[in-house]
């Protein structure tokens, strides 16, 4: 008997706790109190209106996540800023900043239903795919075509493409630079001592006559670091499926060619480096190399290019480099996915929230207000491109225009260089074209072969590569792992929907 | 003597009445906090989408699982998870319980305070600082461990590339962690037992091994047990911390380091689906719930008032 | 006569063996310990060159005056954490104690009832989604600081070191007092808290522990920062680091690394967060660590 009713009690409690998640269906009520909002039919229109003498509705306020540290007077300066923006769009801006835990923090935010209307994205980190994989973004070509006119004239042709799936659009890319070149940043005392006169190479086998002359010189250096980025895979191809299929740059065939194969010279090249002694002995174990970079332990390093790089890099490691960019721009078939921003598939302001990135996108004066602050409280205004940051200023995000809206817009601060926004803006016109541009890979079918595949991937590491004492045989095994892990099934897949791609065309 | 025996009765629901509201506090705070979010466990077989909910999303059957149990590595993750836990319980309370017996010898009590106030600095190092401490050690260059080896003019190993040699170290890295720290509740239980059956024992002239044998161990087998038994209850999750940040998460030494939650940690780093990460949880709970009916069942052949049920 | 000497001197050796072994075992204990200590106190430069050692190659305060450079912060911290960790582990001990004695009475009839809905969760758990929803939604607990205290309060596992202990206390005990007419209340209190001292000092321990280094939690629920704790405000900096270092591959011309604070920094961290629990620890100490003369009940 009394196991009985303690069967039923348990079970009520799990009966209970079933419908208590029911409840959780409909777009529930939020937790932050929201200003009442008409609905896009009766919102102002956003341009520059006289004051107006009837009652204006009440501002909407759009919350707008973003990945960093809120700055001390953060909230001072969003009310400065939201006195602008109301009187201009009728809109209030609540930029949250979260320091910890961003992709985490928005997955849980969206799947128990908090308030949010735009919140950032990239195809590295809250990936893009991801979250259209659980439907978490809007659509918003409509509100964009009706509310974000300017906005879209700012953008490069093809820009819009990269976040758009189906003929809908889910992201707005944040304008900064686009064309993805890398280069070799090279410490200036070494360069000048042992006459380093390289200006351009298009494979790493050019610096070794240098590289080796480091190895026999300097023992306390080393002479090559290329973490995370792969000079040998990017001079031949651009890659989709998170790095599980690559594409030569130049087939316009479109021809899918899977990890294990494209790959292969990429780790035969590590391999030669480390036997040459370019690189660190400890590669394997090393986790964080900030440390040595920043006491100036590695003499060249690989990295993403831009124009003003150099310079803005010794600025903040205190150490003098010079650049030399390796093989040319190209813009990839997802270029501009680096940072967006999307548009909560929940959120209630959609059309305010448009209408803000359209203002920001545009408005030189607001956006570098977001960015730095109160003039001549958090910065000073040297002329109409020049901005100086105070001496320990309590609001300084002006190094977050890549994530907020339309980077050739910003003042510069001073560890950019001149002209740089002109010289990235020509680079991104002048840049080869992928002949994917606009083709967004979808990981649905094969999401269980990706994680194996992801698996297998840290396992046989690029580090492990350069260590092996056979890479012939390292290759082929991690090739033959991929293989198992559903290499194959991905790249069908790929191919299948690259087809479909050029064919809609 | 009818209302003798009634007022028993009524007392005897009296006292469970009060045991009841006694325990009311830690039923309703589980309630809420531990059976109440259960529902989640549904999401290892939904295909989750943000505007349908998670009641609304289609259904997925098994797709979630796919990733895991078809991948060439499953049977690998599974057995070092297994076969390493398993060393740890039974290493570690090994371990814990003779750190216990040895102290409980030391006479005076300050220096008990000493000794176990130091011995339990281990277990408040991070496993990030621990693995710089291992690597300090390990180091096939510079580390202290080879340096020894050489000066006895042998060769130095290459540790982070040989695998065998991890389930040693790194069961020697968990002792190191928890022995101090682990032994401090059986320490406690000993405190509480009757020193005068110790002195009895004394007195009729067995040894030191034998008073141990005869009169500590046995008042120590309930928790030993109850120990062991939970332990091997959560035998399927293992230390994460210790597991990725140890072995710096070199691929050479995966064959015998790779456990289910770091390979789960590796796999959903690209595509961190939430259907597919509740499907590993639900596995390792169905597979945790088994080992645990299996192990009470044996213990409740050896000795059946200790068992958790 | 001799029987004696020779007895007493086996007794001497073995002491003599007892206390090497801790001696010993308590350096490779120690030694760490310092080691991390120094590399607080040392360059980050001089960490990247010459690694861990026993003392600080040039002794160097750049890693505290970082993490103090805002002392007001770290106060508040240090005030939140302690309110979290002394009303967390007050409630837990009360109530952990108060169900392991309930089913630690044989005369309960739910006894293995709860024993049952105690362990479930333990083995079967709804993952953080569904906390998280039933944390923000339900039980309104965003940016609370209960969010910090209350979840996860029960542990089994004390639980059941606790209702073990109970149930090693004579029988006896228990009979005289209920034939004194006492309540199960009162049998609770008088009787079972008092003789368990060890055991509550030991799950005392352990729960402040736990409270005390829980971060991930205010993470997820706490917005306010007048209520972040200090663990939390630690893993701040340090995610910040890895995020900042991820970011250089991704941010063209690389990241400001004067804000990706060194080695050094992370060893202050370790030290700054591990300093008052081991203050703390003798305090707890002196209930499970007694002179031998106390024995616990004779029959």
């Amino acid at each position: 008997m009394r196991k009985k009713i303690v069967a039923i009690l348990m079970a009520a409690a799990m009966i209970i706790s079933m419908l208590a998640g029911c409840a959780n269906t409909e777009t529930p009520k939020g937790t932050d109190a929201q200003t009442g909002a008409p609905t896009a039919g009766e919102a102002v229109k956003e341009t520059d209106k006289p004051e107006e003498t009837e009652k204006k509705p009440d501002p909407e306020t759009v919350i707008w996540w973003v990945p960093g540290t809120e700055a001390e007077d953060h909230d001072l300066v969003m009310e400065e800023l939201n006195k602008i923006l109301v009187e201009k769009i009728n809109v209030k801006l609540d930029l949250v900043r979260i320091d910890t835990g961003f992709a985490d923090r928005v997955k849980l935010a969206s799947t128990s239903g908090e308030e949010f209307d735009l919140v950032w994205t990239s195809n590295y980190s809250n990936k893009f795919d991801e979250n259209l994989a659980r439907e978490g973004f809007m659509a918003i070509e409509d509100i964009v075509a009706e509310y974000g006119q300017d906005l879209v004239a700012t953008l490069p042709e093809g820009l819009l493409d990269v976040a758009t799936v189906d003929g809908h659009l889910y992201a707005i890319p944040n304008l900064q630079i686009l064309a993805r070149q890398l280069g070799v940043y090279v410490m200036k005392d070494y360069a000048e001592k042992y006459n380093l006169e390289l200006t351009h190479i298009d494979d790493i086998s050019e610096l070794y006559p240098f590289l080796d002359q480091i190895v026999a010189n300097e023992p306390n250096v080393y002479a090559l670091t290329s973490s995370g980025v792969s000079p040998t895979n990017e001079a031949v191809y651009e890659s989709l499926a998170n790095g599980a299929v690559f594409v030569r740059k130049d087939d316009t065939g479109l021809t899918a060619i899977s990890n294990a194969e494209a790959t292969a010279a990429n780790l035969r090249a590590r391999n030669e480096w480390y036997q040459r002694g370019y690189i660190q002995e400890d590669i394997v174990t090393a986790t964080d190399i900030s440390a040595g970079m920043k006491a100036g332990k590695y003499v060249c390093q690989v990295a993403v290019y831009k124009p003003g790089g150099a310079e803005e890099r010794s600025i903040n490691h205190g150490i003098e480099y010079i650049c030399i960019p390796i093989g040319e721009p190209y813009i990839q078939a997802a270029s501009g996915q680096e940072t967006m921003t999307a548009v909560n598939v929940n959120s209630k302001h959609p059309e305010a929230a448009i209408k803000l990135l359209n203002l920001l996108f545009t408005d030189k004066e607001v956006f570098n207000m977001l960015l730095y602050g109160i003039e001549g409280v958090h910065y000073n205004k040297i002329d109409e491109t020049h901005a100086q940051k105070v001496e320990n200023t309590k609001y300084n995000y002006s190094g977050q225009a890549w994530r907020l809206g339309n980077q050739f817009l910003a003042y510069y601060s001073p560890t950019q260089v001149d002209g740089t926004w002109e010289a990235t803006a020509e680079m991104n016109r002048t840049a080869q074209v992928s002949p994917m541009r606009g083709f967004v890979f979808d990981a649905t079918n094969v999401q269980a072969e990706l994680a194996q595949i992801s698996a297998v991937t840290k396992e046989y590491s690029d580090a492990l590569a350069y260590v092996a004492e056979d890479i012939e045989a390292y290759i082929a095994e991690r090739a033959a792992k991929l293989e198992t892990a559903g290499l194959s099934k991905v790249v069908a897949e790929v191919q299948a929907q690259l087809d479909a791609w050029k064919a809609a065309k | 003597m009818k209302t003798r025996l009634k007022r028993k009765k009524i007392k005897h629901l009296k006292d469970n009445l009060q045991l009841l509201s006694l325990a009311m506090p830690a039923v309703i705070l589980l309630a809420l906090f531990s059976y109440l979010p259960m529902f989640g466990i549904v999401l290892a077989f939904k295909n989750y989408k943000v505007p349908k909910g998670i009641w609304g999303s289609p259904w997925a059957g098994l797709e979630n699982f796919r990733f895991f149990l078809e991948s060439q590595d499953a049977w690998r993750v599974t057995r070092n998870t297994l076969g390493l836990n398993f060393m740890f319980i039974i290493a570690g309370t090994v371990g814990a319980v003779i750190f216990a017996l040895i102290m409980y010898e030391v006479k005076k009590a300050r220096h008990v305070k000493l000794y176990q106030t130091v011995s339990i600095l281990p277990h408040f190092i991070s496993w990030v600082a621990v693995s710089y401490i291992v690597y300090a050690l390990l180091d096939p260059t510079k580390g202290i461990i080879n340096r020894v080896i050489e000066i006895f003019g042998g060769e130095g190993v290459s540790w982070y590339s040989e695998p065998k040699y991890w389930p040693v170290i790194l069961l020697i890295v968990s002792l190191w962690h928890s022995v101090g720290y682990g032994s401090i509740i059986y320490y406690a239980s000993l405190m509480g037992m009757d020193s005068g059956l110790m002195e009895a024992a004394e007195i009729d002239g067995a040894t030191k091994l034998q008073r141990v044998w005869h009169v500590a161990i046995p008042h120590l087998v309930p928790i030993v047990i109850i120990k062991v038994i939970l332990g091997i209850g959560g035998i399927f999750n293992a230390d994460f911390g210790m597991f990725y940040n140890v072995t710096r998460d070199v691929g050479a030494l995966y064959p015998t380091t790779d456990v289910i939650d770091t390979y789960v940690y590796r796999a959903l780093m690209q595509q961190g689906n939430i259907g597919m990460s509740s499907a590993v949880g639900l596995i390792q709970s169905i597979v945790c719930t088994i080992t645990l009916v299996l192990t009470n069942a044996v213990v409740k052949k050896i000795s059946p008032e200790n068992t958790l049920f | 006569m001799a029987q004696m000497v020779k007895k007493k001197r086996r007794a001497e050796r073995t002491d003599l063996w007892v206390h090497i072994f801790f001696i010993l075992f308590g350096a490779i204990c120690l030694i760490p310990f310092i080691t991390v200590i120094s590399a607080s106190f040392s360059t980050e430069a001089d960490l990247a060159e010459y690694g861990f050692s026993i003392l600080p190659r040039e002794w160097d305060f750049t890693a505290y005056a970082y993490l103090f450079e805002n002392p007001s912060v770290i106060i508040k911290a240090y005030v939140v954490t302690i309110f979290i960790t002394a009303v967390g582990t007050f409630l837990g001990v009360l109530f952990m104690s108060m169900v392991a004695y309930s089913i630690s009475n044989r005369n309960f009839v739910l006894r293995k009832a709860l024993n049952w809905y105690l362990f479930f969760p333990t083995l079967f758990s709804g993952g953080l989604t569904s906390s998280y929803i039933v944390n923000t939604r339900y039980l309104g607990l965003t940016d609370s600081i209960w969010a910090l205290i209350l979840p996860g309060l029960i542990g089994v596992f004390s639980v059941f070191m606790m209702r073990t202990f109970f149930q090693q206390i004579p029988d006896s005990l228990f009979e005289a007092a209920k034939m004194d007419g006492a309540s199960e209340y009162m049998i609770y209190f008088k009787i079972a808290i008092p003789l368990s001292k060890p055991v509550l000092a030991t799950v005392a321990f352990a729960t402040a522990l736990g409270k005390w280094n829980s971060w991930y939690s205010a993470m997820l629920y706490i917005r306010d920062p007048d209520k972040v704790p200090l663990q939390y405000l630690l893993q701040k900096m340090m995610k910040n680091i890895e995020y900042l270092l991820s970011e250089m591959e991704h941010v063209p011309g690389g990241v400001d690394l004067s804000q990706i604070p060194g080695e050094n920094l992370r060893m202050a961290m370790l030290v700054v967060a591990i300093g008052p629990m081991m203050c703390f620890f003798p305090f707890f100490q002196k209930y499970f660590v007694k002179g031998m003369t106390i024995g616990s009940v004779k029959g």
